[in-house]
């Protein structure tokens, strides 16, 4: 607890101590930082819709790079071509998705304002654009890329389209008010953030989840950091919670479980994007001996 | 001139008895012989049958398997990359949701319910994760056996019939059993970037092997001894690879690739001894009988080197254009270059 403090603070202090910017010049973001990606958590944010030239988010040293048409030996995945930077302060940040050959390998030291390569579909990706990851080294996390990088403009508050109970007897849509026996159930959430600025309809997912029930947390989940716990990832300060407990599809996730008790039960989900933009829904459930 | 007739005397007689009491055989002599060249624009489908060795191949978007003898038997476009072993092959998508094994014949056998990129590795099967931060194992119904994910991408992977050799963008390694035990795990001394560019494991499990780090960058080799395992060599190399470099043990020697050469050390031995090479290493092989294929690329063609154990080279050839597939049965070795499919004999003088 005391090492994941730490690790926060030093999270809250880094854009200060190091002038971190955007890799690329058009900062529309197309996925965000946590949100599902096949069975597991995305590590990254992906951003960007056109080529365009990659530049370091800091000052860096290439520390390892792999060219899917060039490096016989490398292992597939999604990240296509791609490299890495290390820098000052133990962190490492990911550029992927670069375009075939486009990686600059004739340096290996890239100031603020040098090319690394330019924004391409290799790998998994239909536009082009860069998948950025960010890991902390020295506390072993995989950062939110945008805990440092300057704020964009983002007027699009997140969109919760449904609460639902699930029960042993099935998933029931919530009303505004609702009336079911007393006992646990599930609250299941459709929620996604539209971002700003995207062109199509790409549902990511939002930055920060709260649930109150008759005015009590009971769950707050932050997309801020994701950690390793022997061979599983979860998110940071967030219950340890993994991407298999929460979400069920890309835009439902299943806030857990919590006690009705016999009477009227407010509950009460906020869903926030980075900037601070919120939504609110509020459901009653009268719940019966 | 009495000194001067004894000496050279006696310089005729040390030159006649060398060459009479220490002779050394030059050894068999070898050249490359090419056997057959297909043209798979031009290829036509021959039949397939179970008592027949296939070999997979892919060669740009055109993927299939042939026949010792060339006899190709499937050819079909990729997706985006394929995953070929001896009996099931993927073809799969830039972004797979389902992965789908089908036989030499292309009829299905089994999916695998992941997103992810398949890799056959020792006719086992793993899924490597979208952000390649993951990895599974599967059966050969589509049962996943077991699933782990890290913080840290995987750099580079080693396999042999029981257990997996995993090194990381940390600068760790991972040895894990079939049922995805954690075995062993692995930091290398401090370089000042720490990073994982090559791992090897022997086939018994007993000797695994890293280069890894940056200023410096390090050859270290562990062995088992009773319970754990034990650094028995640890060297600075006069590589800097930012990349997933080659090393594999083959053939009873620990291959590493090299700046423009490949080297190979008997573990247990100190002595790493080199062969230069042309360009970039992109393969090496062993025929099971002392003798190991190095495949290189330098200004867009292919360079084919033997060499005999103890480790001499016995024939070399250079082929025009870049290899784009390799692969060998002892010692007939296939090559993909373009969209051509040739097979090359080394044989005797």
């Amino acid at each position: 607890m005391k090492k994941t403090g730490f690790a926060c603070l030093f999270i809250l202090i880094l854009p200060f101590l190091y002038g971190f910017d955007w890799p690329i010049e058009e900062k529309t973001i197309v996925s965000t930082f946590g949100q599902a990606c096949g069975s597991q958590f995305s590590t990254g944010i992906k951003i960007g819709t056109r080529e365009q030239d990659v530049k370091p988010i800091t000052e860096g040293e290439i520390c390892f790079y792999s060219e899917i048409n060039n490096s016989p030996h490398a292992i597939p995945s999604g990240l296509g071509n791609y490299c890495i930077l290390e820098h000052q302060g133990g962190l490492r940040s990911v550029y992927s998705h670069l375009k075939d050959g486009s990686i600059l390998l004739s340096k290996t030291f890239f100031e603020d304002n040098d090319v690394i390569g330019v924004t391409g579909i290799s790998g998994a990706s239909y536009i082009p654009n860069i998948n950025l990851t960010v890991i902390d080294t020295e506390y072993n996390q995989i950062m939110n890329p945008l805990l440092l990088l300057p704020p964009v403009s983002d007027a699009n508050a997140p969109v919760i389209q449904a609460v639902y109970i699930k029960r042993d007897e099935g998933i029931i849509r919530m009303q505004e008010q609702n009336s079911m026996p007393a006992g646990h159930a599930e609250i299941i959430l459709s929620v996604y953030d539209p971002g700003e600025n995207v062109k199509y309809f790409n549902p990511m997912a939002p930055f920060e989840l709260l649930l109150l029930v008759n005015g009590i947390e009971v769950k707050r989940l932050i997309f801020e950091g994701l950690e390793q716990q022997i061979h599983e990832i979860s998110l940071i300060n967030s219950d340890s919670v993994q991407s298999d407990e929460l979400f069920i599809e890309d835009t439902m996730m299943n806030l857990g479980q919590i006690q009705l008790s016999p009477g009227n039960n407010r509950i009460e989900i906020t869903a926030s994007d980075f900037l601070g933009n919120e939504t609110t829904t509020i459901i009653t459930i009268l719940a019966t001996e | 001139m009495k000194k001067r007739t004894a000496l050279s005397f006696i310089i005729i007689i040390i030159l006649i008895l060398y060459i009479f009491l220490a002779p050394r055989t030059i050894g068999k002599e070898y050249h490359f012989s090419p056997v057959w060249v297909r043209d798979l624009q031009k290829a036509e489908l021959s039949a397939f049958s179970e008592k027949e060795d296939y070999i997979g191949f892919q060669l740009g978007s055109i993927f299939g398997y042939f026949s010792l003898d060339g006899d190709i038997i499937y050819l079909n476009k990729s997706l985006y990359r394929t995953a070929l072993g001896r009996d099931i092959f993927f073809n799969y998508s830039n972004k797979p949701q389902n992965l789908v094994a089908r036989d030499l014949e292309g009829r299905i056998q089994f999916s695998i319910d992941r997103r992810g990129y398949p890799v056959i590795l020792r006719n086992r099967i793993f899924v490597i994760s979208e952000e390649g931060n993951g990895i599974s194992e599967w059966d050969r119904e589509g049962n996943m056996l077991w699933e782990h994910w890290y913080v840290s991408l995987i750099t580079s992977i080693d396999v042999n019939k029981e257990n997996l050799l995993l090194g990381f963008l940390n600068g760790s390694i991972e040895l894990i059993d079939g049922e995805g035990k954690s075995i062993y795990q692995y930091v290398p001394e401090h370089s000042r970037i720490k990073a994982v560019y090559g791992c090897a494991l022997s086939e018994d499990s007993t000797v695994l092997a890293l280069v890894s780090g940056i200023d410096p960058q390090r050859l270290t080799i562990l062995e088992k001894k009773e319970d754990t395992f034990r650094v028995i060599d640890s060297r600075i190399t006069d590589t800097a690879f930012r990349r997933t470099m080659f090393m594999r043990f083959i053939g009873g020697y620990l291959f590493i690739e090299g700046s423009e050469s490949i080297n190979y050390l008997e573990v247990g031995r100190k002595d790493l001894y080199s062969v230069p090479i042309h360009g970039g290493l992109r393969a090496v092989k062993y025929d099971n009988a002392g003798k190991y294929y190095i495949f290189s690329e330098s200004e867009g063609n292919t360079w084919l080197q033997a060499i005999e154990s103890p480790m001499y080279q016995i024939a070399e050839t250079k082929i025009e254009g870049a290899p784009v597939f390799i692969e060998n049965r002892d010692s007939i070795i296939f090559l993909g270059i373009g969209y051509k499919l040739m097979r090359i004999d080394l044989l005797e003088k």
